[in-house]
């Protein structure tokens, strides 16, 4: 694909250790678009491998307001269904820019493996020394082990390696809306994390048209989300009022994806004074809120003031706030984040019905932005974010054509 | 068949990472018979076989301890014997006689210089490399980055990252700085670095015996600057081809499979030490009389990067020594991780940094000459863009 995407796509055998570079055709970009659509797709082709498919929309990692997501696309073990959930922050531009633009993962590895991506090389490293390791210090070791702070990882903690349903796929050190049990997959896979650094380009079809389009979207788009920012954005979220007024004593700052306009996601600190904006020699001041319905689940079940620090918790477990907070019974902090370490050792989620994450509200508009590649949260926040819009766009972007229906699952 | 220019590019001790400005800026001017000399090769008589030697810029101090006063005689009787010098920035000071007792350098050409002084105009900023004492004095660099320079006609743009304004009669004079633009970084007061610099020679051509001098500030072959560039090419095409180039080298010749483990193995390696070189964060090495940034080691890297990956398309390539290559890009990761892991305890770096850069420049020098021998050989179809053999 010549526009808007990498030249191949990566397909990782675990079993064998092998990966195979596989042209990404013009015509099935064209049929599929990208995101959960393109990944749903490589999904069925290579079903009998028991697939994860890490995928980026058309618009990842591109100028489009919003345009930081990556999805992950398999057969839920909590669902049943083949589901879809999002990675954000900069994960999803990440894998982009390594060279691959979706990445199969099939069968399972013999020994913990994590798998490292940068400049179209896949690297199959051992993960034997991160296996039982919990996400933060997993993370820690391989960006320290591969030398950049910057090295966007997907991974999971000690759920996730016993392949409990209430696991997830943690981004970086903050849970990110996987609310289908992934991690468990990625633990019955012996896959404790993938790597992804990447410093590639991508060429637009009429990239003067394209940014002149995308330019007077963001403006449309700014002006649609005018004011909002932080608990301001997330009404969505029901976060109680006792929570808020929680929150409001622990609030450090907001902040936004890559690319996003939305600054929804905050950072609470309970370790060192909210008020301090100088970096201090406090390693783990606080937690990042990027996941706010699985904040508010916990404010639900333990003490408004300890519900950041049972998250924190369950992010270093790589658990599934929003599956584990209505199976805790304590309410202190101590004895719940306890109860969380039982739960990543052996917990099951509640089976739900859904096929995309139920982390932003459900609406054409988030079909759309998982297709494209743009925040849900945005998508929801502002209309301008539709079909029609991005097909649009998709087309100037492309040199193909496509319509609103592309965009539609 | 018509001869075609030969020319030596040095890329030995003391050269500094722009000679791949003149690699991609030749390369992009379609002269495709560039080779690479360091002062081993000057030394074995090499000079012999180019029409034009070019010693880019770098640390001179440093040039001329390698080249050694053999070395540095040898360089003279090439231009006397009718041989075409061009010397840039570091080049350029290692050819001039610009104070009363010099450096024992080349010293081919009487023309002071205007940014020497015993008693320098104070920095205003990048104190760590504005100043390198010279004898009794100083140089010192008014200006970095982009300015004008005029040729008498034409005005154009040109980067300057440590050249001399020289002062050279008119009969000498290429080009003169004319004027600074909004990317000029001053480095001392802006009116006394006009007074330093503006209306003084910033190129000038010196026959020398049978040869010529051409000694520039500005760095003209910058790939981003094309008027500048083609000023250089405007040189170059004066220069008669009389020279039959270095003997052929003995080559491994990869081909299919085998080519791209080759390439892939050398991916996975620059890749990493990208990733790497990324992650350091404002270090600086003093290395001779040259301060060198940790951007520099990056912009390396991206272009090995970039050329491995042009490589990756080719079905065939002639390499000289292919396990000595993936051994200088294993040492290139090396190095780059040691310096990381010390640089994190606040430790010295100077060694592995001096080790990585020259990795990185036998690497690059490995791959550039296979990718000009291929070139040259003219191995693949005439499609402008298939460069796959057949």
């Amino acid at each position: 694909m010549d526009n808007m995407y990498t030249e191949y796509y990566l397909v990782v055998d675990l079993a064998t250790g092998t990966a195979e570079e596989i042209e990404l055709e013009e015509e099935f970009v064209q049929e599929y678009v990208g995101g959960a659509k393109l990944n749903m797709a490589l999904y069925e082709e290579h079903k009998d491998g028991e697939p994860i498919v890490l995928g980026t929309g058309l618009f990842t990692g591109t100028l489009v307001p919003g345009s930081c997501l990556g999805v992950i696309t398999a057969k839920s073990p909590v669902t049943g269904k083949v589901a879809h959930a999002p990675f954000s922050w900069g994960a999803g531009a990440e894998l982009k820019l390594t060279g691959y633009s979706f990445v199969v993962i099939k069968n399972a590895a013999e020994a913990p493996t994590y798998l490292w991506l940068h400049d179209e090389i896949a690297d199959f490293v051992d993960a034997s020394a991160l296996w039982g390791k919990n996400v933060w210090d997993a993370v820690d070791i391989i960006r320290d082990e591969q030398g950049e702070d910057r090295i966007q990882v997907l991974s999971i903690g000690k759920a996730g390696e016993n392949k409990v349903t209430t696991a997830q796929i943690v981004n970086n050190y903050w849970g990110d809306g996987d609310r289908f049990g992934f991690g468990a997959l990625f633990g019955a896979k012996n896959l404790k994390a993938v790597a992804m650094r990447g410093m590639g380009e991508l060429e637009i079809d009429d990239a003067d048209a394209f940014i002149e389009k995308t330019e007077a979207l963001l403006g449309v788009v700014k002006k649609q989300i005018a004011g909002k920012s932080g608990f301001s954005a997330l009404d969505f979220a029901n976060i109680p009022a006792a929570l808020k007024a929680a929150a409001e004593k622990q609030m450090h700052r907001v902040e936004a994806d890559f690319n996003n306009p939305l600054p929804y996601k905050f950072f609470l600190k309970y370790r060192e004074d909210p008020t301090t904006m100088a970096s201090t020699k406090v390693e783990e001041p606080g937690v990042l809120v990027s996941d706010p319905i699985g904040y508010a689940a916990l404010g639900a079940a333990v003490a408004p003031e300890d519900a950041a620090e049972v998250l924190e918790a369950c992010f270093k477990l790589g658990l599934n706030p929003v599956a584990v907070a209505g199976k805790l019974t304590a309410k202190d902090k101590a004895g719940a984040i306890a109860e969380l370490e039982k739960m990543a050792e052996s917990s099951k989620a509640d089976a739900f019905d859904a096929v995309l994450s139920p982390f932003a509200p459900a609406s054409e508009r988030a079909e759309a932005a998982y297709i494209a590649g743009i925040c849900p949260v945005l998508a929801a926040a502002a209309e301008a974010l539709n079909a029609e819009a991005l097909a649009e766009l998709a087309s100037i972007g492309t040199g193909l054509d496509f319509d609103a229906d592309a965009f539609k699952l | 068949m018509a001869k075609s220019l030969k020319i030596g590019i040095f890329i030995g001790k003391g050269a500094s990472y722009s000679w791949i400005w003149f690699v991609k800026t030749f390369d992009a001017l379609d002269f495709n018979d560039i080779f690479f000399l360091d002062e081993n090769d000057v030394l074995h008589g090499q000079l012999d076989h180019f029409d034009c030697f070019i010693l880019p810029g770098g640390d001179p101090f440093q040039v001329a301890e390698g080249l050694g006063e053999q070395g540095l005689s040898l360089v003279r009787s090439f231009v006397e014997r009718g041989g075409t010098y061009i010397g840039v920035c570091a080049g350029t000071y290692l050819a001039l006689r610009f104070c009363e007792d010099p450096m024992p350098w080349l010293n081919l050409v009487d023309v002071p210089i205007r940014n020497y002084a015993r008693t320098p105009p104070e920095a205003v900023r990048m104190q760590y490399k504005y100043l390198v004492p010279y004898r009794d004095g100083f140089v010192f660099h008014p200006v970095r980055g982009s300015l004008e320079v005029t040729t008498g006609d034409e005005v154009f743009k040109a980067p300057l990252y440590g050249g001399p304004p020289m002062v050279a009669p008119p009969e000498m004079r290429l080009l003169d700085y004319s004027g600074f633009d909004a990317k000029t970084l001053y480095l001392i007061d802006e009116h006394e670095a006009q007074r330093t610099m503006l209306g003084h020679a910033a190129g000038i051509r010196v026959p020398v015996g049978g040869g010529n001098l051409y000694l520039f500030g500005p760095h003209f072959e910058h790939p981003h600057y094309p008027r500048a560039n083609q000023f250089l090419h405007e040189i170059l095409c004066t220069i008669s081809p009389l020279a039959d180039g270095p003997p052929a080298l003995p080559v491994t010749l990869l081909q299919g499979p085998e080519l791209r483990r080759w390439v892939t193995s050398l991916r996975r390696d620059v890749s990493s030490s990208r990733v790497l070189a990324n992650g350091l964060t404002d270090l600086r090495w003093k290395i001779g009389e040259k301060v060198w940034e940790d951007e520099k080691i990056l912009y390396f890297v991206n272009e090995l990067l970039k050329l491995l990956k042009d490589l990756t398309r080719y079905d065939v390539l002639p390499v000289c020594d292919p396990a000595s290559l993936r051994r200088e890009a294993q040492n290139m990761r090396m190095h780059l991780a040691e310096i990381r892991v010390l640089s994190k305890d606040g430790m010295e770096t100077t060694r592995q940094a001096s080790a990585l850069i020259d990795s990185t420049k036998k690497l690059s020098k490995g791959l550039y000459e296979s990718y000009f021998m291929f070139k040259r050989q003219h191995w693949w179809s005439n499609g402008e863009n298939n460069r796959t053999h057949s």
